[in-house]
């Protein structure tokens, strides 16, 4: 059998790509890209006016010399590297398209393998296609309209990072529309079955980003709460899913969802258990609905029980499945703090960082089931079926855990060190004795007054106990002396005070530059998660559009319910032990 | 029923399209105009530094942590923080904070800046400024860039 089509489609789609690269390169886009790539063109402005104010200056001193004037190149900016960057990877593809579709209009196809690969190209050129289209024009604009929207106070949440409305979701959602509307194009069919395999490479690099390190650094009781919660929802689905009678792959994605940590969770065990492209819809639905709904009761219940920060921040660490999710109920319950924010999202890390233990539960258990009630030996079972790539992810998360892409304490790539500070970064002259000044005045009778007040009145708390005044004093002399922040717990308790009322603005702004020197992103991992969003966005959109509207109904309501029973359970649960185990501290 | 999906289809692509447009032409970067608000002088490096040797004062209007980094030389720090009305010359200054304790004496001569071009922090300092009845408001609109390029002292 031939697989190759003959269809121009490709051509075209190497065309659009080329052009793309072209317009990026010739600048002629540069007024959209401005508006697309808001923070890195912020940057281009910064750079722009250092330079065009030297090279003002420079012909100024020219001109009074009487020389001819200078020849002054501009530093490329970050805004200069994104486009430099679609541009390559628009120019790569877009040229390898072409030549394939040339090369396809004029080939007579003989039965083999290369007939094989070749008819694949042409759905992964679509697909990429849409994968840049939701990359570079989706994701920034709706971004863009959610920070519009919350500025002009229509909303008070940011309505695309509450909902999710990334790549992620985008991209299923656009497979969605396409399916649905236009069908999927003959020529395009062959290709689109490979987003699984995509999806997979994504999964396994996702290991890089989370490393077990980190966990020890976590509080003991988070671990141990979250531990329970984490382990208990994911067993509690499993159990009705098997009981109402649903698709197993349905029901470990779910349990995945609503255990771990919503929609990432959710797309790194869908392989894994082979689930199908509608199953992952329902569970991110449910668990967007289910999480959006969680973020506006829970503050309300919070400030009805009266709850303090600690207790509340545990609390929706715990009892809300997404990340942004469980932000935006602890900024709506406590704005001025980020104490509330801070537990909130070292419950929140806790249980991301369960995902490989689920990942490897969820294995275990689909091949176990899949292979039916025939008492089988469980471990030949296992051994001999297990997703291979499961082990990839492992095996990177083993890597990460020991340092191997970043210091081995890191969390998605950020990490904190002193020692690693820049040179250039060390604070200046001015702002250490700035903050040697307001030192000077918290120990002083009424500034240390006010500061015992301020420490007991909005809780702060590090490492398990209340912040004493002897501690500000010290983290304060020691960031004036070096110049650097010396800590993680000095970084949370200078933080923490400088939102103080009266505490100066200079040298807050002191605090928040040593702040950004010694918290350091990996270049490695940065790279990494730049790669995973392309696996993740490509093979996202390749399965939505694997999702027609029968598909859904056949799906049936069933994962709403258990969704429901499951994030209801979870949510008075932790309530529960949380009202009764958490006092003040972490 | 095909062809009534794929029409609301388009229709819901151009809507996306015009109002993506449009919030595009809402967030333009404009630049500061190049003259100076009304009762409120222009001045470049040249005249800041013989204002300051009278006695001026050097009013940094970005944040607190860009004046900490390095800023002119004498300078101090009123920021003109959190800027969030418009970027454009009829501004609504009360979407934002600028707190002027730290000027009390109206006939001073008081120098502000921030960046050049898109900064328009000094500008609408200056306006505030001008409108509460400082009589002697300069803006140096070149600002710390100009200031840096002519290597003059920075602190």
């Amino acid at each position: 059998m031939i697989y190759t089509i003959k269809s121009p489609a490709l051509l075209i789609i190497g065309i659009l790509m080329l052009v793309w690269g072209g317009l990026n390169n010739s600048g002629s886009i540069d007024g959209m890209q401005s508006y697309l790539q808001k923070s890195a063109y912020g940057d281009h402005m910064k750079v722009k006016e250092k330079f065009d104010a030297e090279y003002r200056v420079a012909k100024e001193l020219a001109a009074s010399e009487g020389s001819p004037a200078p020849d002054m190149k501009m530093k490329a900016s970050k805004f200069d590297q994104v486009k430099a960057e679609q541009a390559k990877l628009s120019n790569v593809f877009g040229a390898v398209f072409v030549l394939i579709g040339l090369f396809t209009l004029v080939w007579k196809p003989t039965n083999g393998s290369l007939d094989y690969f070749v008819s694949v190209v042409p759905g992964v050129a679509y697909i990429l296609l849409i994968a840049f289209i939701v990359r570079w024009g989706l994701d920034p604009i709706f971004a863009n309209w959610g920070k519009a929207v919350k500025d002009a106070g229509i909303l008070t949440w940011d309505f695309a990072h509450i909902l999710n409305l990334n790549y992620v979701v985008l991209g299923i959602v656009i497979g969605m529309i396409i399916v649905n509307i236009f069908k999927i194009p003959a020529w395009a069919a062959n290709g689109i079955r490979t987003a699984r395999f995509f999806l997979k490479s994504g999964v396994i690099l996702l290991g890089t980003l989370y490393s077990a390190a980190e966990l020890a650094q976590l509080g003991g009781l988070s671990v141990i709460l979250i531990g329970i919660f984490v382990l208990g929802s994911v067993g509690i689905v499993l159990f009705m899913g098997k009981r109402m009678g649903i698709p197993n792959s349905m029901t470990a994605v779910l349990s995945a969802g609503m255990g771990v940590c919503g929609v990432s969770a959710t797309v790194a065990s869908s392989p894994v258990v082979q689930a199908k492209a509608e199953e992952i819809a329902y569970t991110i639905g449910t668990i967007l609905i289910w999480g959006v709904g969680c973020m506006f009761l829970f503050p309300t219940v919070g400030h009805m029980l009266n709850m303090g920060p600690v207790q509340f921040g545990a609390w929706a660490g715990t009892g809300i499945l997404n990340s942004a999710q469980v932000a935006g109920a602890a900024l709506a319950f406590d704005p001025h703090n980020i104490e509330t924010l801070k537990v909130a999202e070292i419950f929140n890390i806790t249980r991301v960082l369960f995902l490989p233990i689920i990942v490897l539960w969820l294995a275990a258990w689909y091949v176990k089931h899949e292979e039916g009630a025939e008492k089988v030996n469980l471990a030949q079972v296992v051994i001999a079926k297990f997703p291979v790539f499961v082990l990839g992810f492992i095996a990177m998360f083993a890597l990460s855990s020991a340092g191997t892409f970043a210091p081995a304490g890191h969390y998605q790539g950020k990490y904190f060190s002193s020692s690693e500070v820049k040179e250039d970064k060390l604070l200046k002259g001015k702002e250490t004795r700035v903050l040697d000044s307001e030192l000077m005045r918290l120990r002083e009778p009424d500034g240390a007054k006010a500061l015992a007040k301020y420490l007991a009145d909005t809780h702060v708390v590090s490492e398990g106990h209340n912040v004493t005044t002897t501690e500000v004093y010290q983290a304060l002399g020691d960031l004036a002396t070096n110049r650097k922040l010396m800590s993680r717990q000095q970084s949370d308790i200078l933080k923490s005070v400088a939102k103080m009322e009266g505490f100066d603005g200079v040298a807050k702004g002191a605090i928040e530059n040593a702040g950004k020197a010694a918290t350091h992103d990996s270049k490695n991992i940065k790279e990494y998660r730049n790669w995973i969003a392309w696996l993740f966005a490509f093979g996202l959109i390749g399965l939505g559009m694997q999702i027609t509207g029968k598909a859904l109904k056949q799906a049936g309501g069933a994962p709403l319910i258990i969704g429901g029973i499951v994030g209801t359970l979870k949510a008075v649960g932790s309530l529960a032990v949380v009202l009764m185990f958490v006092k003040e501290f972490i | 029923m095909k062809s009534i999906k794929q029409l609301s289809f388009a229709l819901i692509t151009l809507g996306f399209m015009a109002t993506s447009g449009a919030s595009y032409a809402a967030d333009a970067h404009p630049e500061t105009p190049v003259s100076a608000p009304a009762g409120v002088k222009l001045v470049d490096a040249k005249q800041v530094q013989e204002l300051q040797a009278k006695g001026a004062t050097i009013v940094d209007t970005r944040k607190a942590s860009e004046f900490g980094e390095g800023s002119i030389k004498g300078a101090i720090s009123v920021p003109y923080d959190p800027e969030k009305s418009a970027k454009s010359a009829d501004f609504n200054a009360a979407e934002d904070k600028f707190d002027t304790a730290k000027l009390s004496d109206k006939n001073a001569t008081i120098v502000v800046f921030c960046n050049s071009g898109t900064c328009w922090k000094s500008y609408k300092a200056a306006v505030a400024l001008s409108k509460a009845g400082y009589k002697n408001v300069n803006w140096y609109r070149d600002g710390v860039p100009d200031w840096k390029a002519r290597k003059l002292p920075m602190e």
